[in-house]
């Protein structure tokens, strides 16, 4: 674990203005990715179901469990909605038959390992749960380590 | 048809109806319910795999262990699972549960279950966006569908021998019902033949019971009854014939009574006549003549100086008148002796009409109605004459009929009697008695209907009663006793009146023919 965490510290570190806030959900891809950065539009149409396509290859979202504090931050960036407003959404989409939403995974050990073994997945999970198979993806060229980093968990009130 | 049928067939057509909608239960079961059951169980394994492989794919891309046996979790809480196999891309077992099967479990066409002993076994693909990740398989058992089928089959032979033995218990159950009411009826069949000795003995249960009590009760009181009806019997045989010979002895004194005042009245005249001969007797001139005779013997001379002397001369005229007055005598006389030997012929008549009708009774033979009935009248005819009784005969065309002689002349003397002394009471120009003849639909009927004191409406239920009379002297007995022989003879004697002062009829009515009677030829 302490490797892992090593591991990505020194990764990060590459680009990184200073450590990511522990507050900051990362979007992931497999390793050794073409796609380095996304921009918010493009997460917005892969993760509300239109099919994103990079460099020939259909990605494939995958989504934290609903009520997570990382699915709520990430909706909020990349949808804009709260969590009620997510769910009409795809209720909406079902009811219209259109595509539904992405497969939620139970947790962030196994988001890590999913997208580690499919090259066209992508995901997003807290940046404490990074793991050494898997990418961090700029958003809209930002990385966690540097400032202003866009997606980052609320604090308890 | 009988009971014993009819319960069968009754019981029978329930059993048959009961039978009939088993087997239709039983075979739409067979063939409905259990392919149903069948079908559903294909299809749950079918599903169930689609189910659990659509959710394995997380699991298998994830390589968790744990989050695999989560993911078939509910395939194992199934009842009817057995086995169930989850392999990776590899082909590697990476989880398994239950009892393996024997053979290939991935070897046919995925999702389609294949029934083989008793499971059923199915496997799907798992894949995630067209990336293969594995496989699972699913075994379930077939043992709770075959359990059902057994059980059903089971419980068909159940009903069925259960059927059977309602069938036999039907069966025995009739004969076992009717057994006792055809005992019953074959009792009955025997008290009424008269066997009141008789009890039955079978134990039937319940009401049957009861009503076995009851004939025997009743059969009983039958007997009873009927030992107290001989003893009564006998007792009224012997009243009877104490009765009958009372009558007769009533009868034959009544007869002799008859025939004594019959034979009295022509005493009478007979005395008559027996006096009148003696006074002529006595004063015939017989004596006279026979001192005249003496005067002429004494006389000198004899006849002839006697009649030269002066009171000779007077002889022959004296001669003369004698002879005229022993002539006259003479004719008196014979003319009494000749009353006398009428009398003594009419008493002869009288015995020896008593005598003929004094035989012994019993005997039948063809008596002419007419020829008796003036004979019961002959007997009191001087007593009709003496009182100034009318007789009036009304006998159209005269009878014949064929009955006891005796007893139908005891009848009619004590009814006539009776008639003559109910006359004898009302003003003499009134005195009538009318004997009638007359055939009726049944035989003949004699009505003796008199003028006399009539019967009050009181008295005409009480006249033939033993012992009842309303005449000073009388005894109450000869209406009874004529009324008994009239039975005797299978006839009736009746009586009518329009009350007192109306005067009566009595009616005796004669069958045709007699029976119970030896019949006398003549």
């Amino acid at each position: 674990m302490a490797f892992v965490m090593i591991a990505m510290i020194v990764a990060l570190s590459r680009d990184a203005d200073s450590s990511p806030p522990p507050r900051a959900v990362v979007v992931v891809v497999a390793k050794g990715s073409k796609i380095k950065s996304l921009t918010r539009a493009e997460l917005r149409r892969c993760f509300s179901g239109d099919a994103l396509v990079v460099h020939h290859a259909r990605m494939i979202p995958f989504n934290s469990p609903p009520g997570s504090a990382e699915r709520i931050a990430f909706d909020r960036f990349v949808l804009g909605m709260s969590p009620d407003q997510v769910g009409r959404l795809w209720v909406d989409r079902k009811i219209r038959g259109q595509s539904p939403a992405p497969r939620s995974l139970p947790s962030a050990l196994h988001t890590t390992k999913i997208v580690a073994k499919f090259p066209s997945a992508i995901s997003y999970v807290r940046v404490d749960h990074i793991t050494a198979d898997v990418d961090v993806v700029a958003i809209d060229g930002v990385l966690p380590t540097s400032s202003g980093y866009p997606i980052l968990i609320e604090e308890a009130r | 048809m009988n009971i014993r049928n009819r319960l069968l067939m009754f019981s029978t057509a329930q059993l048959v109806v009961f039978g009939a909608l088993c087997a239709i239960a039983f075979v739409s079961f067979e063939r409905t319910v259990m392919p149903l059951f069948d079908t559903l169980l294909r299809g749950k394994a079918e599903w169930m795999t689609r189910i659990v492989s659509s959710q394995l794919d997380v699991a298998l891309g994830a390589d968790d262990p744990s989050l695999i046996a989560a993911e078939v979790q509910y395939v194992r809480d199934d009842p009817d699972f057995r086995y169930v196999v989850v392999r990776d891309a590899d082909g590697n077992v990476v989880f398994s549960r239950g009892t393996s099967p024997r053979g290939e479990l991935f070897g046919s066409t995925p999702y389609a279950p294949t029934v083989g002993g008793d499971e059923i076994r199915t496997w799907a693909p798992v894949s995630l966006e067209g990336l293969s990740l594995g496989s699972v398989a699913v075994v379930f058992s077939t043992a709770r569908l075959d359990h059902i089928q057994t059980v059903t089959k089971q419980v068909a032979i159940g009903v069925a021998v259960l059927w059977v033995l309602a069938l036999g218990y039907s069966v025995l159950f009739a004969r076992s019902f009717v057994a006792p009411i055809r005992t019953m009826m074959d009792f009955s069949r025997t008290v009424a033949n008269g066997s009141l000795s008789q009890r039955l003995t079978i134990l039937p249960p319940g009401e049957l019971g009861e009503l076995r009590d009851h004939l025997n009760g009743m059969t009983a009181d039958l007997e009873e009854r009927e030992r107290e009806r001989k003893i009564a019997g006998a007792k009224a045989e012997v009243m009877q014939q104490e009765l009958i010979s009372v009558s007769r002895m009533a009868g034959m004194a009544e007869i002799a009574t008859g025939v004594l005042h019959d034979v009295g009245n022509v005493l009478n005249s007979l005395n008559v006549s027996v006096s009148i001969i003696d006074n002529a007797v006595r004063n015939s001139r017989i004596a006279g003549f026979t001192k005249t005779v003496d005067v002429f013997e004494a006389h000198p001379g004899g006849l002839i100086a006697f009649l030269a002397t002066e009171n000779g001369r007077v002889v022959p005229g004296y001669l003369s008148s004698v002879a005229k007055r022993l002539a006259k005598e003479n004719a008196q006389l014979l003319g009494e002796l000749a009353s006398v030997t009428r009398n003594i012929d009419h008493i002869k008549s009288i015995v020896t009409m008593q005598q003929s009708y004094a035989r012994p009774g019993g005997f039948l033979e063809l008596v002419a109605l007419g020829p008796l009935i003036d004979d019961a009248l002959r007997m009191g005819e001087s007593s009709f004459a003496n009182h100034g009784i009318e007789l009036v005969k009304d006998y159209g065309d005269t009878e014949t009929i064929t009955t006891d002689r005796h007893k139908l002349l005891q009848i009619l003397i004590n009814v006539i009697s009776n008639a003559r002394h109910a006359v004898k009471d009302v003003d003499r120009s009134t005195r009538r008695i009318t004997v009638g003849v007359r055939a009726s639909s049944e035989g003949v009927e004699i009505a003796i209907a008199d003028t006399g004191v009539g019967i009050p409406p009181g008295n005409l239920d009480k006249i033939f009663q033993h012992g009842f009379t309303t005449k000073k002297g009388g005894h109450g007995f000869g209406l009874h006793a004529s009324a008994n022989t009239a039975r005797e003879l299978s006839g009736t004697l009746s009586v009518a009146s329009e009350g007192e002062g109306a005067g009566a009829t009595f009616t005796l009515m004669l069958r045709a023919q007699m029976k119970g009677h030896h019949e006398l030829a003549i």
